[in-house]
């Protein structure tokens, strides 16, 4: 399939765009499901819904597309979506093709150079060899300074293990008081700590990055940290933070990593690591649990009003699952596979899908009030992310158990222990995902239709910079 | 796990509080199941355990909550200290800083239960002599405390014993108002899964979760 077709087909329907491969399989929605159970109904005809009169009952219009899951995205596959310099033509099919399936093992660390923006997706083979080689300098100037400023923390005279054990256990207290010669302006870097820093190069062995060590690390999570240090690249970083699993403090290691990135203006690398950054301050876990507090307020208010008489309605419970993005709940590759997929922002208020599936809901109302008005786009809260959708499924799939209990004590001990199957919660979360999609035009229709009070229609600025679209 | 018939008279809500790493999940665990976990994840905000325990003749069941010590999600995890009837507060004697954060997890406890709560110091990992890092004698000045190692089990069981010992004798001597909704005790509660069954059923001894 050539890239003109997949171009064109973004426009022009609302159905999914065909996967760019061989493998019909893989996302061509017409071909026989091989699972008939979790089939019903594959496509809806493109014109039906403007023709259909709607009716309660419908299926909100979208979620035939997110009917099923698709397999892991294959070396193949991925090949197919660069061109021949290394260029990531589509971004979109990409992160499409993460979302409906997450990635391979085998090319997870190529997928994930560009799904968290360590390369741009513009960028060639060799364009990306000199940006690694560029990191890579980059690290190991940072890992020494790190290195000095452990050593000038040490008690005086500290020998190399007592350095060392310096760094490996008291880093919690320690924290505070380095000296960081990137944060401190007022603090310059002596000439001492130059040669400390040089000495400490020379030491070093440059190693090539190589992913499948920190895949094994996260399983052997005993693994020091200078040990880990020495083989992790800026790339690994980020995912050992996914990890979190090391006595470091975090903070003051994105503060540093920021450092480096600065120089490297990416937008898309800007957004994603505030994303994950809120996961790891307390007001950003608040602001994001206070979000599926408003969200299930809206979807589900029963569950809601229920929660709040057990003095839940805080929902504090949520911390669990948005903490490193439902790793808790899942085997090692499954939370893998889910964090690529929630990385993905695939299917974000923001994004393209989403657009789609309000402009579609748009025709829908449009035609079943005959016409007439005629108003802008209706206002997501586009602070709802997939994940937050996420929460809202796992709520709705333990609701009955939740309604019946009284007991807070039992409360947890349901969400502590609710078995998950990934695709199945995703598929859900999809779905409720739509719905949402629906239920945000419906409203905005029936403020128009209600007077006397004259609604205020916001105008609602679609970003699409999140989504590289 | 067995399910025979087991009642009990009272239901003490504890806590489990101190700094990550601490150990505070491998007590619940050694409490609880008698067995060391030696690979223990971390905690995400709360995880629970029960346990039937017998105190001058009464039986009284112990709903232990054993929070995440991450100090990051601090605000998260203080909701789940109301209503506490108990409170474990766990240092590692082979870490000092983890003991001097114990008077902030100390004024935690003092300010989110209610005034008759138990506060009870455990100082864990006492089979790491070697490496001790704060004495015993130090830590008894800062509070009648109870040396324990979830590996060996060495004095797990009196801690919580202890504390529930010292939980009964507040509601005994009437300090403890059964009443008050954050008391954290709950007297005589029907059974739901027996629902037929008197409290003075005969029941069976042990490990109830």
């Amino acid at each position: 399939m050539d890239f003109v077709q997949r171009e064109l087909s973004v426009d022009e329907s609302f159905e999914y765009v065909d996967y760019p491969s061989e493998n019909a399989q893989l996302f061509d929605t017409n071909s026989p499901p091989t699972d008939q159970s979790s089939f019903e109904e594959i496509s809806i005809p493109k014109e039906s819904y403007t023709e259909e009169p709607s009716s309660p009952t419908e299926l909100p219009v979208g979620m035939d597309r997110v009917r099923t899951r698709a397999k892991p995205l294959t070396e193949e596959d991925f090949k197919l979506l660069l061109d021949e310099d290394g260029r990531l033509v589509d971004e979109h099919a990409l992160r499409r093709a993460v979302f409906m399936g997450g990635v391979d093992p085998k090319i997870r660390k190529e997928v994930w150079q560009f799904l968290f923006g360590l390369y741009p997706c513009t960028s060639t083979y060799r364009e990306r060899e000199d940006l690694l080689l560029d990191y890579l300098m980059k690290y190991h100037e940072l890992k020494s300074r790190w290195k000095t400023m452990l050593v000038l923390n040490a008690k005086p005279g500290a020998s190399l293990l007592q350095q060392g054990l310096v760094a490996r256990y008291q880093m919690e207290e320690q924290s505070n008081k380095l000296r960081s010669p990137d944060l401190c302006d007022d603090n310059p870097v002596t000439e001492w700590e130059i040669q400390q820093t040089n000495k400490l190069a020379a030491m070093e062995t440059v190693d090539h990055p190589d992913f499948s060590i920190l895949s094994r690390s996260c399983k052997n999570l005993d693994i020091s940290i200078p040990e880990m240090e020495q083989k992790i690249n800026f790339m690994k970083i980020q995912a050992q933070v996914f990890v979190n699993r090391l006595l470091i403090d975090i903070n003051s290691l994105w503060k540093h990593l920021r450092v480096i990135d600065k120089d490297v203006p990416r937008t898309d690398r800007d957004q994603e690591f505030f994303k994950i950054q809120k996961d790891f301050t307390e007001d950003g876990m608040i602001m994001k649990i206070n979000l599926v507090v408003m969200l299930l307020k809206e979807m589900d208010p029963s569950l809601l009003e229920h929660l709040e008489k057990q003095e839940l309605g805080d929902l504090l419970f949520c911390h669990r699952w948005l903490l490193l993005g439902f790793k808790r709940e899942f085997s090692f590759d499954d939370s893998l596979r889910c964090f690529e997929i929630l990385s993905s922002h695939h299917l974000e208020l923001n994004s393209i899908e989403a657009e789609k599936a309000r402009r579609q809901e748009q025709m829908k109302e449009f035609q079943h009030i005959g016409g007439g008005t005629k108003i802008e786009a209706c206002d997501g809260e586009s602070d709802y992310t997939f994940e937050l959708f996420m929460c809202l499924a796992l709520l709705e799939e333990c609701r009955d158990e939740l309604l019946q209990c009284t007991d807070i004590a039992i409360v947890f001990n349901i969400i502590n222990n609710l078995k998950i199957d990934l695709d199945d919660i995703l598929l859900k979360s999809a779905k409720l995902f739509y719905k949402y999609c629906k239920k945000s035009v419906e409203d905005s229709f029936l403020m128009v239709e209600t007077p006397p009070i004259l609604p205020k229609v916001k105008k609602k600025n679609i970003s699409f910079m999140g989504n590289k679209s | 796990m067995a399910a025979g018939p087991y009642n009990y008279s009272y239901i003490f809500k504890y806590i489990i509080i101190g700094d990550m790493g601490v150990g505070k999940s491998c007590l619940l665990h050694q409490f609880t199941e008698k067995k060391f976990m030696a690979d223990c994840p971390h905690t995400i905000g709360v995880e629970f355990g029960t346990r039937i325990i017998e105190v001058s003749g009464q039986k009284i069941k112990l709903q232990i909550w054993d929070t995440a010590g991450q100090e990051r999600f601090r605000a998260v995890t203080r909701s789940y200290y109301r209503g506490a009837a108990g409170a474990l507060m766990v240092y590692d004697i082979t870490r000092r800083s983890t003991y001097n954060h114990l008077s902030s997890w100390l004024t935690d406890a003092r300010n989110l239960t209610n005034p008759n709560t138990v506060i009870f110091l455990i100082g864990n990992k006492s089979d790491l002599e070697a490496q001790r890092d704060v004495t015993y004698e130090e830590a008894k000045q800062f509070a009648d405390e109870n040396e324990c190692s979830a590996k060996t089990g060495d004095n797990v069981e009196d801690a919580f014993l202890d504390t529930a010992k010292k939980i009964y004798q507040n509601i005994q001597d009437g300090s403890l108002d059964l009443n008050a909704a954050e008391s954290g005790v709950q007297h005589k509660p029907a059974t739901p899964r027996n629902p037929l069954n008197t409290d003075q059923t005969p029941s069976k001894e042990g490990c109830a979760c």
